[in-house]
């Protein structure tokens, strides 16, 4: 007498889920600097689908702090256009990242660079306090091919609630939530695009915004005249924020401070408006 | 039945295996994304990955009046106008297989359905004023017309502890009116389960239990199982007309919360819309079986005499929780009552009007719920004593009599145990599928202590049902969701058929869910 047919079935997936085990993808990550709500590390990965194919990059990649800063400084987001699109005016570019993002990222990504094998990404974990009880996730990638600088962002202010999908994030960077509110603002020596999403591509939102910067030029010294005002992007009006300007972190701080007043009781929600209206105003 | 169960497990391993061949990455997806468009958020912000299961900020949000205490909780913050429009829709189609089995005999069916679609509109109107309305339209079955039905439709004035010299930012005191889904222990409306109810929250004594599905399958309206009437059809699972006060607050002390929910509930709209006795045409008369009521085969037995009235009943809800919420964090304990009269009196110048008051006879029910979480699982369950007066069974004037007119039985309080106990487990990566996946498995029980007549046996209509699922996630953004979804069932229905046998069922969904 012969196997039954569930049997038959439940051995026959098992060997399917087996096989397809063995081209998992392994990772093999090294901290540069890991904090509670950031990190940069170095990360060999392997059978990894949308980001295999660069196994080989050029690094170590020596850029000073100066350079990174400058470069990150010229990273801008924009809203992805959807169907809403139709019915509201297009969305100005915003910065990438704040004074402090790109003050910690200067310093460490420097560091990460200049150590990272030709088989390593270099990621990166970020927070911002979101919503009450919300935060948002930014998680990426960065390596370098040539004469450009690469820069993926999985995860860009995704919205968490849940510390075990931040741990999810914080464990592999490189996954995506499959969720892309934003899209890059590419601009001058810059161009960007949408990968991997495999077959199923974009009804899985799997497709990751990923931003080529042509840093030989990028970082050649502009001419006096270019110098006076940032990079051509998509919406000139907005301008990079300098870590030097430091306003973001006072104003978050005293943003922290007026909800802690207003949680306390000490200050009504009215009054709390009002103090949080005039802290954004000057920032 | 052997084919159904053998095609039922060759599906749900199928779907697995397909599964983890083409949709290795993947994602979360939830429920009111209306919601999701408003804050930007993608749905994990407020449901655990199995939508639309509500995660422990999804549940205070809710709490809260659908507030997370900032600016763009308004309607009439700036940056709302953006394509906002707090409407949304979600519904469920895809290929079933359902069968059913009674005293040897058995039916099946088999094919694809669609079930209802729900417009779901929820929101704030100003700050700490907020509503709910959920209309749905149902699919026609076959024998059976498309239906549509306001479920829910409801007002909320949150934080009223500010009249009475309280802090603005609490919410100790809210008052909601109109008709909404109970503070149930585990919500219903939010359970990841598509095809397959909380047997506790609709179990009625008399009318043998049938699970629910897409299909419309029920045997017993084919008259082959035994009942006795019950003019209470109060379901704890049922949206309910009425008023309720709720509060929330954070407790230090635990780290968790204190909730508590009191409802007045409107009783009038209380049908006696009970199955009638039925003895079958051509059957045999089973002397001597608490089933036969002596009449001729093919007769209908009993009248329903109760369908109206004005009534009310109170429902209460208490938890505790440790450590968080209790969803995805912390532990929690609660408590719930209910105490309600089913009106048993006709109107007396209208037959078949709605009832007046009076006459009205008790039923109580009492139990308490406990939910626990580790890592990425949450086990939850709840217990409940319920007991129906047995003045509602003598209002129906069956004769508690056996074969051949002799009175054997007498009416007397129907009393059983309910029960269920669910594990939810939605894993960050799995080695193989990759991640955006939930599993999940509910026992539910109905272990009856009396019955309403005692001509029936005690463990006559004792329920066992097992339900089992996984949700994959293939797609979610802040606009969608779109999920494909396989669940299958199986219960026994103890001694309900007309010869005393168990009803049997089972069924087989896989289809997709999404909301928009």
């Amino acid at each position: 007498m012969g196997p039954r047919p569930p049997f038959l079935i439940v051995s026959a997936v098992t060997l399917i889920l087996a096989c397809q085990s063995c081209t998992g993808l392994s990772r093999i990550e090294s901290p540069v600097q890991e904090e509670p709500d950031r990190f940069v590390r170095v990360e060999a990965r392997h059978g990894d689908s949308p980001h295999e194919g660069f196994t080989r990059f050029d690094h170590p990649f020596p850029l000073s702090v100066q350079d990174w800063n400058r470069i990150l400084q010229n990273v801008w987001m924009q809203r992805e256009p959807g169907l809403m699109a139709l019915l509201a005016s297009q969305e100005s570019s915003i910065p990438a990242f704040s004074a402090d993002e790109i003050a910690f990222l200067s310093k460490w990504l420097n560091r990460a660079f200049k150590h990272a094998h030709a088989d390593e990404w270099v990621v990166f974990g970020l927070i911002r306090a979101g919503s009450p009880g919300v935060t948002e996730i930014t998680t990426g990638g960065w390596f370098v091919e040539g004469d450009r600088l690469y820069l993926r962002f999985t995860n860009y202010r995704y919205a968490v609630s849940m510390a075990s999908i931040k741990d999810q994030l914080w464990d592999d960077p490189l996954h995506s939530m499959g969720v892309r509110v934003y899209i890059f603002a590419p601009g001058d020596n810059q161009s960007a695009a949408l990968i991997g999403g495999g077959q199923l591509g974009d009804l899985r939102g799997t497709s990751i915004p990923q931003l080529a910067i042509d840093y030989g030029g990028f970082l050649t010294p502009p001419s006096p005249a270019k110098a006076a005002k940032p990079a051509q992007r998509s919406d000139p009006t907005q301008q990079a924020v300098s870590p030097e300007q430091g306003s973001g972190s006072d104003a978050a701080q005293k943003l922290r401070e007026l909800k802690q007043l207003r949680d306390d009781g000490i200050i009504t929600e009215e009054e709390y408006r009002t103090k949080k209206k005039q802290v954004l105003d000057r920032y | 039945m052997k084919t159904i169960r053998v095609l039922t497990i060759g599906l749900f391993v199928a779907v697995i295996g397909i599964l983890s061949g083409l949709v290795q990455d993947v994602r979360d997806a939830q429920a009111i994304p209306a919601f999701a468009r408003k804050y930007d958020f993608s749905c994990n912000v407020c449901h655990v990955p199995g939508f639309p299961k509500l995660n422990d900020l999804g549940n205070i949000f809710r709490d809260q009046g659908y507030q997370l205490g900032a600016d763009n909780d308004l309607p009439t913050f700036e940056a709302l106008g953006k394509g906002f429009w707090p409407v949304s829709f979600r519904t469920t189609a895809g290929y079933e297989l359902a069968s059913q089995r009674v005293d040897g005999g058995d039916v099946t069916t088999g094919g694809v359905w669609s079930g209802a679609l729900d417009i779901l509109s929820f929101g704030t109107l100003h700050r700490n004023i907020s509503y709910g309305i959920v209309f749905t339209g149902a699919t026609a079955t076959p024998g059976s017309g498309g239906t549509i039905d306001l479920e829910s439709a409801f007002t909320r004035v949150l934080n009223l502890e500010r009249f009475l010299g309280g802090p603005t930012n609490t919410y100790l005191m809210n008052l909601k009116v109109g008709k909404f889904e109970l503070d149930l222990p585990f919500s219903e409306k939010r359970s990841p389960t598509l095809n397959d109810a909380f047997v506790m929250y609709h179990y009625i004594a008399g009318t043998p239990w049938v699970q629910t599905t897409l299909a419309g399958l029920n045997v017993t309206s084919a008259g082959v199982t035994a009942n006795y009437l019950n003019p209470n059809q109060f379901a704890l699972g049922a949206n309910q007309p009425g008023i309720e006060f709720t509060g929330i607050t954070k407790t230090d002390v635990t780290g968790g919360y204190f909730r508590y929910s009191l409802a007045g509930l409107t009783n009038n709209f209380n049908t006696c819309a009970g199955p009638t006795a039925f003895n079958p045409a051509g059957a045999p008369n089973p002397a001597g079986t608490p089933f036969s009521n002596g009449a001729s085969p093919g007769n209908s037995l009993g009248t329903c005499t109760g369908n109206g009235g004005h009534n009310f009943n109170v429902y209460g809800h208490v938890t505790q929780s440790f450590g968080g919420y209790g969803v995805v964090q912390g532990q929690r304990i609660g408590a719930l009552f209910l105490y309600g009269k089913a009106p048993t009196l006709d109107n007396p110048i209208c037959p078949g009007c709605a009832g007046t008051q009076g006459n009205s006879k008790d039923f109580t029910r009492v139990g308490g719920d406990a939910s626990l979480t580790y890592g990425s699982m949450n086990l939850f369950g709840a217990y409940m004593y319920a007991r129906d007066s047995a003045g509602l069974f003598a209002a129906t004037q069956m004769a508690p009599i056996n074969a051949g007119g002799v009175t054997n039985g007498v009416f007397q309080n129907a009393a059983w145990h309910g029960g269920f106990a669910e594990l939810d487990w939605y894993p960050n990566q799995l080695p193989v599928l990759g991640s955006g996946y939930l599993f999940g498995y509910r026992y539910d029980l109905i272990q009856n202590v009396r019955q309403g007549i005692s001509s029936f046996p005690n463990h006559y209509n004792n329920v066992d049902s097992h339900t089992f699922l996984v949700r994959d996630y293939i797609h979610q953004s802040t606009r969608t969701d779109f999920v494909l979804h396989a669940e299958f069932n199986f219960y026994r229905d103890k001694g309900v058929g007309v010869n005393g046998g168990d009803l049997k069922g089972q069924s087989m969904l896989v289809g997709f869910d999404w909301a928009f």
